[in-house]
């Protein structure tokens, strides 16, 4: 069996340093700046989710692309395509799911439930 | 082409164990299968001969052979 | 060894080539299949994660410091889990042993920082049984430490491999899939920090 050591023959891992360095940065960056907006309530709660939800994402793709080098591959691009298909799953069942949930939880409603419901709705009935 | 190993089965079944033993809440055979399970992979794991080849001119020879024998029947 | 390569060499190493490429992609599909697992335990941790029977919600058993060292701390083993590749790709055996050694020291206090964190919540009745909220929380956060200690245990084994046999085509191999695995573990926890930590926080 070959035991000498192999410097592989393509630059298999399709990154360098400068890759890696800045994908790290960027997102320490993305993590810290989302840590401190909800810890000193920087923003009003909902404004706050929508914030650290679309700095997750952007870390999301930079954690992608600068550590596992997705789209760099070559044609065919199998990997990108079974990423996309997983990505198209993962809407299905986890909005899916929600919208079940949250429909269930609407027509389910006890007399008492159904009451707390209509009195929060703008001073109600 | 992949070679035949008993560790396939062997690792399908610790898992098997696992489960069963979770259910019944035994914990001593759940961490049994557990370490048996990462004992399994790792001696699988460590092995290198895992596959052999096999040229088209084999596939061809088998082909031709099973085709032959069915034609004497 | 004679530096001509016959034919058969060289189909030999184009073989192991196309098989090792075949096996780097199988490995990706199934991240993939485990991404759509962790999206099933979000679902989940998103319609349970009100379900508090009274009892206390995240923000008040989520200590935040604790939250953000964990966050870089695991963020820091992907960059040096990327520093130990590109190490490894230079046939550079003592430098890829170094990082992924750092690698695995950064998971270890990761790891412990999460166990010391959910010995707190069982320790004051917070456990799993307390409420769905909690059942989702250690079933999703849980399954993501199981896969951080697989991953370890991964990594142990990679490096005694390395150091008694080298940086074999194999070990390259299988690097490369560690590698990618403990990449993928580091992008779940980015939606487990901001949608279980972060939103439980702002109480969403």
């Amino acid at each position: 069996m070959n035991r000498r050591p192999v410097i592989s023959q393509h630059n298999a891992d399709g990154g360098n340093l400068q890759l890696y360095v800045t994908g790290f940065v960027l997102s320490i960056s993305l993590t810290i700046a989302a840590y401190l907006m909800v810890v000193n309530h920087t923003l009003s709660k909902w404004q706050l989710v929508y914030a650290i939800a679309v700095l997750a994402f952007i870390q999301f793709l930079v954690q992608l692309i600068f550590f596992l080098h997705l789209g760099r591959e070559m044609k065919p691009r199998w990997k990108l395509g079974v990423f996309l298909s997983m990505v198209l799953i993962v809407l299905i069942v986890v909005i899916g799911s929600l919208w079940i949930m949250d429909s269930l939880n609407y027509r389910m409603m006890s007399p008492d439930m159904i009451n707390d419901y209509l009195t929060k709705q703008d001073g109600g009935i | 082409m992949p070679k035949n190993t008993p560790f396939a089965p062997i690792i399908g079944a610790l898992a098997f164990v696992i489960g069963f033993a979770v259910i019944w809440h035994i914990w001593w055979l759940a961490v049994v299968g557990t370490i048996g399970l990462v004992v399994a992979v790792i001696i699988r794991a460590t092995s290198d001969e895992t596959e052999y080849v096999l040229t088209a001119i084999e596939v061809a020879k088998i082909e031709s052979n099973i085709a032959a024998r069915s034609q004497l029947a | 060894m004679s530096a001509v390569k016959t034919a058969e060499q060289i189909n030999q190493r184009t073989a192991e080539h196309e098989s090792d490429n075949k096996t780097v992609f199988g490995f990706w599909v199934y991240l993939m299949t485990d991404c759509v697992l962790f999206a099933c335990l979000f679902a989940t941790y998103a319609v349970l994660h009100t379900n508090t029977v009274g009892g206390p919600d995240g923000s008040e058993l989520f200590s935040m410091p604790a939250v953000l060292a964990e966050t870089l701390i695991l963020l820091t083993s992907s960059f040096t889990c990327g520093l130990a590749m590109l190490a490894a790709h230079r046939a550079q055996k003592t430098q890829a042993l170094f990082w992924l050694g750092v690698t695995a020291a950064l998971g270890l206090v990761f790891l412990a920082l999460e166990l010391v964190e959910f010995r707190h919540l069982v320790a004051e009745g917070n456990s799993w049984r307390r409420s769905g909220f909690l059942s989702s929380f250690f079933t999703l956060v849980g399954t993501h430490g199981l896969h951080i200690t697989f991953g370890l245990i991964w990594m142990f084994v990679m490096m005694i491999r390395v150091v008694r046999a080298g940086l074999t085509r194999s070990a390259l191999r299988r690097l490369t899939l560690l590698s990618m695995f403990w990449h993928f573990l580091d992008i779940i926890w980015i939606f487990i920090f901001t949608i279980v930590y972060l939103m439980g926080e702002l109480q969403v």
